[in-house]
């Protein structure tokens, strides 16, 4: 009976354990902590995660360098596109560069704050560029979307 | 009295060097990208597959609304054969570049004549922007992601 339960919290531990690392890469770990700031509305810690010369592309608008990042885009959208969530499809790590590349899964709202649509409904394409800089911190280079 | 009237041509040459230290200066971060792109779309427009993967990193990537390929090999066998024989860059305009250590980037517009598989040319042109990332392997700069958006 103990050895039964043992081997019951063996199996649990082992799959669960195996089911997080397989899941979790370096980028995508980096996508979703930017996201948690991005869905908290948090532009400080959006900023935190981005090099200066950073940009932002879109089919609707091209954003260059972090300060304009922040004046435009970081300001207006996260409150109208949040509860982002994102599936990883392909990473890369080489050296001090990184990428990801995978679909989004955002919520809409209206400016009243009513939800006009589920991510499911409508998805993004992403494309996350990292770079490592001299002290070793990861920060995103480039946020590119496809509709 | 020449010389005098003269005098104010003297600056001339002084301006023309100004000029173009400081052109050369402007152009030497624009030239690394732009150059590199022009380069990649005149064996686009050539049909010249072995050029462009010359220009690809090998582990390269292509994306557009339409498709996502992941590595030279694959590129090769799928964008390269069936994408340059139907659209033929006319025209490409930089609108942004940065060199950042080993990495550089291209941002700008370009504008495709577009054919039918017949060879028969569209009436309008085709239209999109680019994203073009480049990596320094050694000495040369390699293309490492194409992504575009109509």
């Amino acid at each position: 009976m103990v050895l039964s339960k043992f081997l019951f919290f063996l199996l649990f531990f082992v799959s669960v354990s195996g089911y997080g690392q397989a899941a979790v890469s370096l980028t995508d770990s980096l996508v979703a902590d930017f996201h948690a700031a991005w869905n908290a509305n948090d532009l400080h810690e959006m900023l935190t995660r981005l090099q200066e010369d950073a940009f932002f592309k879109s089919p609707h608008q091209l954003r260059v360098g972090r300060a304009e990042l922040a004046k435009t885009v970081l300001k207006s959208n996260p409150p109208m596109i949040r509860d982002c969530r994102n599936l990883e499809y392909y990473s890369h790590v080489e050296g001090d560069i990184a990428w990801s590349v995978g679909r989004l899964f955002c919520n809409s709202y209206d400016e009243s704050g009513n939800l006009t649509m589920k991510g499911e409904e409508k998805t993004t394409e992403y494309t996350y560029v990292f770079t490592r800089n001299p002290k070793g911190v990861w920060k995103i280079q480039m946020l590119l979307y496809h509709e | 009295m020449i010389t005098s009237m003269l005098r104010p041509l003297s600056i001339i040459p002084g301006l023309i060097l100004l000029g173009f230290f400081y052109t050369g200066h402007g152009q030497e971060v624009r030239v690394s990208t732009d150059s590199l792109v022009k380069q990649f779309h005149h064996a686009w427009n050539k049909e010249d597959r072995r050029g462009m993967l010359e220009l690809l990193d090998s582990t390269a990537f292509f994306k557009s609304p339409f498709q996502l390929r992941y590595g030279r090999d694959s590129i090769a066998a799928t964008v390269l054969i069936t994408n340059p024989p139907i659209f033929k860059v006319v025209e490409q305009r930089e609108t942004h570049n940065r060199v950042r250590g080993n990495l550089a980037w291209s941002i700008g517009t370009m504008v495709c004549d577009w054919y039918e598989e017949n060879g028969k040319k569209k009436e309008q042109p085709w239209r999109n922007d680019y994203v073009y990332l480049f990596i320094r392997r050694g000495t040369e700069w390699k293309l490492q992601m194409l992504f575009y958006h109509e």
